[in-house]
């Protein structure tokens, strides 16, 4: 073959070649046009599939951010940006650690929230936290890894505002705490007033007895005059311990009930101290304790009750004699502190544990509740005593070294800044009545109706008053005393509140219906063991002049029956 | 060395080896310690230039850098087309007589040979489909058709191509030195630009990552201190050339009558990414270069190619055919030390190198 035939050979070759290498590319170009619209077409299924993912991010309620294996950001919703208050810009492309280091100082612990982010990272389990932020909200934080085709690539993290839910279990959880609390108060108040009941029970039944037994002893023994003294002082010792019973009781229900009124006035507790230690002194006395007064001269006056401050230091110092034992000693001291008065009742008796003393003020208290206890009462001494106190803007506090070390209780009160005046006479404590009765008032000529269907009362009321020279005329129900009114024409009615088929309240009501002539103006005096402030107030409106509470002093009675005559007789 | 500076390929076989190639056939495993001691001696020579970057000569290429890669398939016959060359002389090669196309030997084992005894980066170069695709016969072979054939050629490169990726080639470069000739051809491109289709097609089948490992080479051919297609413009070439998928090009430019031309037209039609390895020393001329003049030559193209894509290379393998006794392995390796030396030169009065 030629050189020039083995040419157009190799160009014929050549150039068949290239219709077969066209045909190679045009098939390449074709798988290649494929390809690419496959491409596309998967692109966008991608890109559907982004806007379906992206539009499921942005719906939830919860914030979401994603991330790689190395904590950088690769997703995120709004929802995410808004709880954390982070523009998009920060979290775009940014790391989980210098998002967390940013947003520390919103946690009451700030280095405790970056070191989690970086155990979490640390583990390949899902993880559940609950962020409490400083400003009270609160989140639940869920993160789970995430694997595509079974590779780890990072972790999903789910941020659920709880506040609203966590607020609802804590008010949950308050209130059945506090129900649990007021269980547990109800349960305590059950205890103590059952503890209570049967301590009232024993108080009232102690000098009943005695009352009922040396009764029926004088009964038996009408001539024996020895007997009868000492009946008589026995029945009027413990018929008072009883009525001190039932003050106290009364006096705790109106400060319970804020029903207690003050009668304000500038008080010498100088002389308030004094009386109460006179009126204690007998029972001091009579255990051989000695009682000491120190009262400063430069004390000044408060602003008070006079009578309700001789109360409490009565009580303070009734209770130093309780628990003092035979031959102690009592101190009462009275100084000024600053601007305040300061009355400290110190004993060298039994003292107190250093645990009840947060409780020694309470009501129904008592160190020993036992039935074997050797210290009767009822437990409302102190109670009372600090109640007073504290309405006089005052306060009490109680010490003691501890069990046979006494015990010192301390009464503070402000002192006024006021005129000084001498204080007004007040009414002296029951326990100094009891040994200074005054003369008996001379109420001769004076008729004098009693209504009472209690025999034993209206006999006794009936013997006090012809003691005092009255004439007495009695009656054992309303209507028999409304028949009476009439005929006798008494100077005074003197009548119960409780009767039956017509109390005091009705048989007032009708006398003053009367006319003035027939005795419907005739003063009256309410005599009723319906002792409270509202059961004086409803014997007032109904008509009487004068409220007296049962068991009222002979001295009151009679004093009462004198003053309300004469006053009767002057307005006529 | 910041500019960097290839061989193409080969290197001359040293006298024993060609004295028993000259005697039999190149795969006689007799001849397995000669290929041995030449492949140790070429690296150790190499490494000697101070070459940052070496070859192993293709010494154990047989019987040369076009069919070696089917040398004794017996659906392979004598009777293949003729390349003729300036000097005179033709070399003829092999046709496909029947299918299927299939490679005897992949250039990763001439590479792996080579790293045994290599100290620095080694390159394998590899035909082109372009060249191989000629050895199907003007007539459609039956039973396998020319489309057939050019899927399993495609098939058969890239597998080449990756097991020398695989094993750990600086470079995999493309021997592409039927580009002129194509235009010698067929002075209308088209048939250009089918070499340039098919080549791309196997390119394409690489990632982009894969290609900054892969060159083309291009020259008008060297044997025996001669050339088929000096005669064809290089710029008819060059424009087609750049459209390979390419990241590497190799192009001979030490032995073009107008360098300054080349250096323009590849000045504008280089695309951004392409990095030109220019010929500064030509094989098949028997004289030495020294090294100031090849300082002088990558002096010159960089003025036309900026410094970040610019390296140097030979024009050519300087013994593509294993039967070449025109030029000495000394000059080789001397030409190559120039090469070395030089671009060092250049690299210092550009200030890209102390």
């Amino acid at each position: 073959m030629s050189d020039d035939a083995e040419d157009e050979l190799l160009r014929s070759v050549a150039l068949r070649n290239a219709s077969a290498i066209l045909l190679a590319r045009h098939r390449v170009e074709g798988d290649l046009l494929r390809a690419n619209q496959a491409l596309e077409a998967r692109t966008r299924e991608l890109a559907d599939a982004l806007s379906v993912m992206k539009a499921t991010l942005e719906s939830t309620a919860d914030g979401i951010l994603v991330t790689d294996n190395a904590g950088k950001v690769t997703t995120f919703n709004q929802k995410f940006l808004e709880i954390w208050g982070l523009p998009h810009d920060t979290v775009a492309g940014g790391h989980h650690g210098d998002l967390a280091r940013q947003l520390a100082h919103l946690f009451p612990q700030p280095d405790e929230v970056v070191d989690r982010i970086d155990a979490v990272y640390g583990s390949t389990a899902p993880t559940l936290d609950t962020l409490l932020l400083a400003d009270g909200r609160s989140f639940e934080r869920f993160s789970r890894p995430q694997y595509i085709d079974g590779c780890s690539v990072g972790r999903v993290w789910s941020y659920r505002d709880i506040t609203t839910r966590k607020h609802a279990e804590d008010a949950l959880r308050a209130r059945v705490e506090s129900e649990r609390t007021a269980r547990v108060e109800i349960d305590r108040v059950s205890r103590l007033k059952d503890e209570f009941l049967a301590t009232l029970s024993h108080e009232l039944r102690t000098p009943l007895t005695a009352i009922l037994g040396w009764a029926k002893v004088l009964l038996l023994k009408r001539d024996d005059a020895a007997s009868r003294e000492r009946g008589l002082a026995a029945i009027a010792r413990n018929a008072k311990a009883q009525a001190r019973l039932i003050d106290d009781l009364l006096d705790m229900n109106r400060i319970v009930s804020g029903k207690l009124r003050l009668e304000v006035q500038p008080t010498d507790v100088a002389s308030v101290v004094e009386a109460a230690v006179e009126a204690a002194r007998p029972s001091a006395e009579a255990k051989g304790i000695s009682l000491h007064t120190v009262l400063d001269p430069l004390a000044g006056p408060v602003s008070g009750d006079p009578n309700r401050l001789q109360q409490v230091v009565w009580n303070l110092l009734s209770n130093a004699v309780k628990f003092t034992p035979r031959n102690g000693k009592i101190e009462v001291r009275l100084e000024r502190i600053d601007s305040h008065l300061e009355i400290t009742v110190r004993d060298d008796g039994i003292g107190i544990e250093a645990h009840f003393l947060p409780q020694v003020f309470d009501r129904f208290r008592q160190a020993d509740a036992s039935t074997t206890r050797s210290q009767g009462g009822l437990g409302l001494g102190l109670s009372i005593a600090r109640q007073l106190v504290e309405l006089h803007g005052g306060s009490v506090r109680a010490s003691s070294d501890g069990p046979g070390h006494g015990a010192a209780f301390v009464v503070s009160l402000p002192l006024t800044a006021m005129r000084h005046e001498p204080p007004r006479e007040h009414r002296a404590a029951d326990g100094a009545s009891a040994s200074t009765l005054p003369a008996h008032p001379k109420l001769a000529g004076l008729k004098i109706l009693i209504v009472d269907d209690e025999p034993d009362a209206r006999q006794l009321v009936e013997q006090l008053l012809r003691d005092c020279d009255a004439e007495v005329h009695s009656a054992a129900s309303a209507a028999e005393a409304l028949a009476l009114l009439e005929s006798v024409r008494p100077d005074l009615l003197l009548s119960d509140i409780g009767m039956p088929d017509c109390d005091g309240y009705q048989f007032i009501q009708q006398v003053r219906r009367l006319a003035a002539e027939r005795g419907g103006q005739t003063p009256a005096i309410a005599l009723t063991a319906f002792a409270r402030n509202e059961d004086r107030v409803r014997t007032m409106v109904a008509g009487y002049q004068v409220h007296l509470a049962k068991p009222v002093e002979p001295h009151e009675l009679l004093a009462a029956v004198a003053s309300l005559s004469s006053r009767s007789a002057a307005e006529r | 060395m910041p500019l960097p500076t290839e061989p193409i390929g080969s290197i001359p076989r040293p006298p024993a080896l060609l004295d028993a190639l000259a005697e039999g056939d190149g795969a006689d495993p007799a001849l397995e310690p000669l290929y041995e001691a030449a492949i140790e001696d070429t690296i150790a020579r190499f490494e000697a230039t101070g070459s940052p970057v070496i070859s192993d000569g293709e010494q154990r290429k047989y019987h040369n850098f076009w069919t070696y890669c089917v040398h004794g398939m017996v659906n392979m016959g004598p009777d293949g087309f003729r390349i003729p060359f300036a000097a005179g002389h033709v070399r003829r090669m092999p046709r496909l007589k029947h299918g299927p196309f299939r490679y005897s030997h992949f250039a990763d084992r001439y590479l792996a040979d080579a790293q045994r005894y290599a100290h620095v980066p080694v390159k394998q170069a590899v035909i082109s489909p372009s060249a191989l695709s000629l050895l199907y016969p003007d007539s459609e072979l039956p039973g396998y058709s020319r489309a057939q054939f050019i899927d399993d050629l495609l098939n058969e490169h890239e597998r080449e191509v990756r097991q020398c990726l695989a094993q750990g080639a600086h470079k995999v470069q493309i021997d592409f030195t039927e580009g002129r000739l194509a235009v010698k051809l067929d002075p209308t491109g088209g048939l250009l630009r089918s070499f340039i289709d098919l080549n791309n097609l196997a390119l394409a089948r690489f990632s982009a990552e894969d290609r900054q490992r892969i060159g083309v080479h291009t020259c008008p051919g060297g044997d025996r201190d001669s050339t088929h297609s000096a005669d064809v413009d290089y710029a008819e070439l060059l424009p087609s050339l750049f459209e390979l998928k390419a990241t590497h090009f190799y192009l001979a430019l030490r032995g073009e009558a107008d360098p300054l031309r080349v250096l323009q037209t590849i000045r504008d039609h280089r695309k951004p990414e392409q990095h030109v390895f220019v010929g500064v020393t030509s094989p098949i001329d028997p004289r030495i270069d020294s090294a100031e003049e090849v300082r002088d030559r990558v002096l010159q193209a960089a003025e036309y190619i900026p410094l970040d894509r610019l390296g140097t290379t030979d024009d050519c393998g300087f013994a593509p055919f294993c039967d070449d006794r025109s030029t000495t392995r000394d000059t080789a390796f001397a030409k190559i030390r120039a090469r070395v030396e030089g671009t060092r030169l250049a690299a210092r009065v550009l200030g890209i190198e102390r």
